[in-house]
This record gives structure tokens, C-alpha cells and sequence, in this order.
């Protein structure tokens, strides 16, 4: 990288980073599930990212070079957090990443119905569901704006991903009772 | 990936919504460690919950707001797209963006940002005006400290305090008092800076400004400026083009260019222009140092904001 022009190594960063963003996120988030702290640990293993990215070689993907980034910032997450609430040990973090890589495939496969999933929700649902992770509203705050108790809010959210979750599940089997009968 | 237990279903969405207390995070990690098909319903539950942070975006579709690109080699469309969210992360000079999306890009009653806060103290004691804040017209007061704003014409100035700065229109503010000094790039040519004694109008360049009680002084660090005096004494020129490194000095009793050395000292030095991915659309705002809080509701506007 560092034979670029500073202006060429941010745009390729951009390109890189927003490219593999997502990918980062879900990688953060099966070892931390809140999203708020997962959002947080995202971008401060972003700018750890930037620091170190004359050290990426372009010839390797990206995704990997930077979940290692982020998997240091999970640790110092724990270390900063663990007075103050329980989190996952070390052990356990080491399977899940490890089981994540195996699942890979199966987890792409399920995210194709995911869309169609989404599509066939009730209004109310999908409502509930932009404010918190699209518009990044608060429980509290979607709770305000509905009228709905926090503890209702919590409920819906998730009753909803149960919901996504048979959604999902139900029409994998169809579709690989179609895929095995053709 | 099959069915999971009412009990687990509780246990992990307490986990995502950050609601979990520790007997519950310890029955979690223990049923983790234990049991194979746990794992497995865990890591597609949070998939999904990941999943959701970017396919809820289709579903309200009139927030995303259209970017044209400035450069060919970004698909700034899919970017924003990606994190039209309101916190999102994405870098470029090291830094992190994000879009608060309180309200539209094109509000009109917001003309500029700030984008840099040193020692700010604002009269007052202002406490809302930091990093990121968007500015209306009206009068910017400085007590004390130096800050950087962006216009939305890409005029980049800086003001050290005490200074007292109205901002008129995105191309056009008055000093009443203390030092600025603006970074003007070509699409902002025509800036105007008003004085007690003159108008100075930028024509690309950089240069700075001095008003005190008596007189107002101009400094041209690159390019020129033309400065035109506020009264129009019969026997001078009213107006004067200043080139690089001339400073020009008008005494409000006396009404006339004078010129003067040039000393540093008496003018701020202009902010830096960002080279890279910066006002793409005149939707991104580049910050120098990072905000206090990239929390949504700080913000007030719909600006992608980079900080380094």
C-alpha cells in the first residue's frame, strides 16, 4: 500500500473498508451480541485498521486481515467491561469465532431468504424494526414515539426475530426439498 | 439450526439488545460451552440480528440519500446505502463517518459546520456549539480559543478568539471584532468578509483578517483578494487589488489604504483544505478531531461527517 499516494490509499481504504464493513460487524457481533457496543468496537477497529494499513498486502482478502483488528478490540472491550457486567470468556470467544468460520456457508445460505422475509412482515413489525437498527433509535425512544411500554418494545423485537428466524428456517427446507426433488 | 427452546430464545435476544444481566450472560456462556446445537442457533440468531442492521435499510428506502461521487473509483451510492443507518463506520483519513439523519441534506437553515475546536470558549458559555454542531446565520462569538469552520460554499475559515464573526450567507459574513482567516477554494471564489472599514472579496486564495477597535487589516497568504473601502474619500482609490504576502492596513478614522509589514502574528493561520474524499456532494463534512460523542442526536443534520 505504501507505494500510493496518500489520496489513492484512502480512497482504496474506503473502497476496502466499506466493502468488508458488514462482514466486520457480524464477525463483532457473534462475539459481542449488543449492537451498540459492536457499532462501537466496528469503528475503533477501524481507525486501528487506517493505522496499520501500509502492513495490508493487497494480494490477501481484506475481510480476514481485518477481523484479526477486530478481534483485538473485543478483547480490550472485555477487559474495559468485564467490572461492570459479565461477558464471554476467552474460551468461549475462541469457539465461536472458530464454529462462525465453519457455519460460513449455511450462514450465507439462510440470508437469502432473509428479504423475503422482511417483505411479508406486518407494518407495525417492520416499523419497530427501521427505528432500531436502521435509525438507530433507543428502546426508550421507540417506546416514546408508540406509545408501547419498553418492556412491550423489547418483547416485539424479539418477537420479531423469532419470527424471521421460522421464516427463514421454513422456507430453507422448502427450498431444499424443490432443489433435492428437481 | 433447528428449534431452540423458548429459554435460549429469551437468553439470546437479552444478549443483542444489551438487556442480558450477568446471572443470564453466565447461564449463556455456560449453554454455549456445552451444547453443540446452542452454538450453532446463537451464531445464526446474531447473524440474523446482523443481517437486519443493513436489510432494514430497504424497507425505508426514502431516508438514503443519493450522493454523486467526485471520483470515479468510489461508489459512493453503495456506501451510503451500506450505512445510511445513523451511526455507521467508515474511514478515511484514519477517521470514521457517519450520518445523523435528524434532518434533510438540504435544510436551508444551515449554512456551515464546525470542524475543529481548540480551547473554544463561546459566549455565553455555549456549551452546545462543539465539533460537529451546524451553524445558522447569525453571529458566531468566540470568548476565547480558536475554531475551524466549513461553509457550505467550501469556504474553510478559522477564527481565533476573542472574535465576534456574523455569518451573513454561505459566501458571505462580517467581522466585527478579532482575527479569521479563510482558505478559500475555487468554487468559493467571491467569499466576502465585511469590516467596520472595508470589504475584502476573495477572488481563490487564502488570507487573513484583523479587526480591532480602530482599524481592520488584511493579509493575503496566496492568490488575491480585492478590498474595498467602506467610505469613498474623493481623492483615493476605493478600491485596491492585495497579492500574495501584502498587507493592508485601514484606519477607521482615516479611511484609506496603508500599507504596513507584514508580521504573522497578527492574523491566524488559515485552516488546512483536506485532499481525498471531501465534499464529494456537499453532503460530507470532514472533522478535524473527533466529536465527543458519535451518539445520534447530537448532530443536526444530514451530513456524512469524516473525522481524522
Amino acid at each position: 500500500m505504501s507505494e500510493l499516494t496518500d489520496s489513492e490509499k484512502h480512497e482504496e481504504f474506503m473502497r476496502l473498508f466499506l466493502g468488508n464493513e458488514h462482514e466486520v460487524l457480524r464477525y463483532v457481533l457473534a462475539l459481542v451480541p449488543n449492537l451498540a457496543d459492536a457499532r462501537d468496537i466496528v469503528q475503533e477497529t477501524a481507525v486501528s485498521l487506517w493505522k496499520r494499513f501500509d502492513d495490508y498486502d493487497p494480494e490477501q482478502p481484506f475481510a480476514p486481515w481485518a477481523c484479526r483488528f477486530a478481534l483485538n478490540k473485543v478483547r480490550h472491550h472485555w477487559r474495559r467491561e468485564k467490572r461492570r457486567q459479565h461477558l464471554f470468556d476467552e474460551e468461549t470467544m475462541e469457539f465461536l469465532a472458530a464454529r462462525r468460520t465453519e457455519l460460513a456457508d449455511v450462514m450465507d445460505y439462510r440470508r437469502e431468504f432473509l428479504q423475503e422475509c422482511l417483505c411479508k412482515m406486518p407494518e407495525k413489525s417492520r416499523s419497530i424494526l427501521t427505528g432500531y437498527y436502521f435509525r438507530e433509535e433507543t428502546v426508550e425512544e421507540i417506546s416514546e414515539k408508540t406509545g408501547r411500554t419498553v418492556e412491550a418494545i423489547y418483547k416485539a423485537l424479539q418477537r420479531i426475530r423469532r419470527g424471521l428466524s421460522q421464516c427463514i428456517q421454513y422456507r430453507m427446507e422448502a427450498d431444499s426439498k424443490a432443489r433435492s426433488t428437481t | 439450526m433447528k428449534s431452540k427452546s423458548p429459554d435460549m430464545d429469551e437468553l439470546f435476544s437479552a444478549a443483542c439488545d444489551g438487556r442480558a444481566d450477568q446471572a443470564q450472560m453466565e447461564r449463556l456462556e455456560h449453554e454455549l460451552a456445552q451444547d453443540l446445537e446452542v452454538r450453532d442457533d446463537y451464531l445464526a440468531y446474531v447473524d440474523l440480528h446482523a443481517s437486519l442492521v443493513d436489510d432494514c435499510i430497504g424497507v425505508d428506502a426514502d431516508n438514503i440519500v443519493d450522493f454523486p461521487q467526485r471520483s470515479g473509483k468510489l461508489r459512493t451510492r453503495q456506501v451510503l446505502v451500506a450505512t445510511g443507518a445513523g451511526i455507521a463506520a467508515a474511514l478515511v483519513f484514519g477517521l470514521v463517518f457517519w450520518i445523523s439523519t435528524q434532518r434533510g441534506i438540504d435544510d436551508p437553515g444551515y449554512i456551515a459546520i464546525v470542524t475543529n475546536a481548540d480551547g473554544a470558549l463561546w459566549e455565553g458559555d455555549d456549551a452546545s456549539v462543539m465539533v460537529g454542531s451546524a451553524l445558522r446565520p447569525g453571529m458566531v462569538e468566540l470568548c476565547e480559543g480558536r475554531v475551524e469552520i466549513e461553509l457550505d460554499s467550501g469556504v474553510h475559515i478559522a477564527m481565533e478568539g476573542p472574535a465576534r464573526f456574523e455569518l451573513i450567507n454561505e459566501k458571505h459574513g462580517m467581522l466585527h471584532q478579532g482575527k479569521l482567516s479563510a482558505n478559500v477554494p475555487p468554487e468559493g471564489i467571491g467569499f466576502t468578509v465585511d469590516t467596520p472599514s472595508m470589504a475584502v472579496v476573495d477572488l481563490g486564495t487564502e488570507f487573513g483578517l484583523n479587526v480591532n477597535q480602530s482599524a481592520s487589516e488584511v493579509h493575503v497568504f496566496d492568490g488575491e483578494v480585492e478590498a474595498i473601502l467602506n467610505s469613498e474619500p474623493s481623492m483615493v482609490p476605493s478600491k485596491e487589488l492585495i497579492t500574495t504576502n501584502v498587507t493592508r492596513r485601514v484606519e477607521r478614522s482615516e479611511g484609506h489604504f496603508e500599507a504596513v509589514a507584514f508580521n504573522p502574528d497578527r492574523f491566524t493561520k488559515p485552516p488546512d483544505t483536506l485532499q481525498g474524499v471531501t465534499r464529494v456532494s456537499g453532503g460530507i463534512r470532514v472533522l478535524r478531531t473527533e466529536p465527543e460523542t458519535v451518539r445520534k442526536g447530537t448532530f443536526q443534520h444530514n451530513y456524512i461527517l469524516l473525522f481524522r
